[in-house]
């Protein structure tokens, strides 16, 4: 609030939560909002408050009936990023300008809030911090007895352009990325020199298996019934992406009845799987990322399902995903380095072919801007360009999207919630601090990297006895079974 | 807790330092903590499932 009135703003709505939820969250939040206004003495109207349900459907209905009710506002707050952006969407479609017309601030600073036009200015709540706050609260109360004060983390504010700043977020990078740790600054450099060898992975078991399968035609797709939608719909709805086809569904259930799995598979017009090799499968699975690439920002995500090992998106299944660019250089390297070797030809399906060369003209056409920074409008055109040239293609695309999601239920994301993540990211460090170690330890890193290892194996599971987790024993009286102690 | 178990056998086994290296199992213990190794024999004490009584 004090941010927008030193941007000379006063006539300020506020986006709430959920109306069923005033004696919780949403209520504290409003409560704030009041406090604010009494204390800047601006003035109230209750037409200025609208909720959003923190979704960003709510938000563009809330912003649309602010905006309807012809109340005037020079400036919004809503209570979190995902609404905001909702907000955003519907004071432009109504031909206003942010911040010029609308200064708009947001809550939470959600990395998809960086790539908006104009940028969003959040409040960053360092969440992390909270989650290892909370379970270190949890384990002295439950092992050491001690009750402890609640703690607060602070939150500050990222300043980027939709508050009438001319920022653009360095602050969200600068406080993830950038920790100027010398040793991780040497281990970059190093990494950067050395050659991605990830065909090693396989190399290790069958040297030149993978090789050999290049160009051998053995290899099927499956037959999903779903659908992304037409680029230009997903702008529209960029959280309600994808169709079900349910006739296909049918199709196949009863196909699959007869034929057996082969049904599940795509054929051809005579009925026939059709084969592809290794080159073409690893191929459709590159172009089918690199067609939501957004540069500077990630891969947007629009499947509607978690992507593997991204804590954030895992719960939500949209967005834009850095974890996934940084997945998908690490294939790109070993792509190059498993295709240079080969000339020869590679027979690919005409779709996979043409959006190859669609893709590839988009990659050259914006090159210099590559080497450079990207202005908005030159992201913007970049994804446009990618969004659009994979039109032709949406059901090569949609098929190896899903079948990369085999392996987990999606009762995990939505029921473990923040706590199982923690958990998750944690191991995972464990995991990539030990590949790590294992691929330095020829070089001058690496005592430092196995000392760092070792710590991170201390906050894990077998390292710590039942008591550390709070478990105690049961006493059984005399005349149960006795089952409960042996147990 | 789910995640976690994968992981800790996945890294323990690492450790042990056995690797397929260009199709051949190789041996090297430079994650392997001295500590861990016993020096003498000991017994091993482990947990029959009870619920086959």
């Amino acid at each position: 609030m004090e941010h927008l009135i030193s941007h000379g703003r006063r006539q300020i709505a506020f986006i709430a939560g959920s109306p069923d939820d005033l004696s919780g969250d949403s209520g504290r939040r409003l409560q704030a909002f009041f406090a604010a206004c009494a204390h800047f003495g601006l003035e109230q109207d209750a037409r200025r408050v609208v909720y959003g349900r923190h979704v960003y459907d709510g938000g563009f209905a809330a912003a649309d009936q602010l905006l309807q009710s012809g109340i005037p506002f020079d400036a919004l707050i809503a209570s979190n990023d995902e609404s905001a952006i909702g907000a955003m969407d519907a004071i432009k479609q109504a031909g206003k300008r942010i911040p010029e017309d609308v200064a708009v601030i947001g809550f939470d600073n959600r990395l998809e809030g960086a790539v908006q036009q104009p940028g969003l200015t959040s409040i960053h709540v360092p969440l992390f911090d909270m989650g290892y706050q909370a379970v270190e609260q949890m384990y002295r109360h439950l092992v050491q007895g001690e009750l402890l004060p609640p703690h607060r983390e602070d939150v500050h504010l990222v300043v980027r352009s939709s508050c009438g700043c001319g920022g653009n977020g360095e602050a969200f990078l600068d406080e993830e990325v950038s920790a100027g740790r010398p040793l991780f600054q040497q281990m970059a450099a190093q990494i950067r020199k050395q050659a991605f060898d990830l065909s090693a992975d396989s190399a290790r078991f069958h040297p030149g298996a993978l090789r050999a399968r290049l160009n051998q035609p053995r290899l099927s797709y499956a037959n999903v019934p779903y659908r992304i939608k037409p680029y230009a719909d997903l702008l529209q709805g960029p959280y309600n992406t994808i169709l079900f086809d349910r006739a296909l569904h049918e199709r196949i259930e009863a196909e699959s009845r007869q034929h057996g799995t082969d049904a599940r598979l795509l054929r051809d017009a005579n009925g026939e799987v059709l084969h592809a090799s290794l080159t073409e499968k690893l191929l459709t699975l590159l172009l089918a990322k690199l067609v939501n690439f957004v540069p500077e920002g990630g891969i947007w995500m629009n499947t509607q399902r978690p992507e593997w090992n991204d804590a954030n998106n895992a719960l939500v299944g949209r967005g834009l995903s850095v974890v996934t660019l940084g997945y998908l250089r690490r294939f790109l390297a070993f792509f190059r380095d498993l295709i240079q070797p080969e000339d020869g030809d590679f027979p690919l399906h005409t779709e996979i072919a043409i959006l190859l060369e669609n893709i590839a003209a988009i990659l050259g056409r914006f090159a210099p801007v590559l080497e450079e920074n990207f202005t908005p409008e030159q992201r913007r055109a970049m994804m446009d360009a990618l969004g659009e040239g994979e039109a032709i293609l949406n059901l090569f695309e949609e098929t190896f999207r899903h079948a990369e999601f085999t392996g987990r239920s999606g009762t995990f994301f939505a029921y473990e919630g923040l706590g199982s993540v923690y958990w998750h990211m944690v191991s995972k460090l464990l995991l990539a601090a030990q590949e790590t170690a294992l691929r330095f330890q020829d070089t001058p890193f690496a005592a430092d990297l196995v000392a760092a290892y070792r710590a991170i194996r201390e906050g894990l599971g077998y390292r710590k006895s039942p008591a550390e987790y709070g478990a105690f024993r049961i006493r059984t009286r005399p005349n149960t079974t006795g089952r409960a102690s042996r147990a | 807790m789910t995640g976690t178990v994968k992981e800790e056998i996945l890294t323990r086994q690492a450790e042990v330092g056995i690797r397929f290296e260009n199709g051949r199992l190789t041996f090297s213990p430079f994650l392997l903590e001295s500590a861990e190794l016993l020096s003498a024999p000991r017994d091993f004490t482990y947990l029959l499932d009870f619920r086959q009584n």
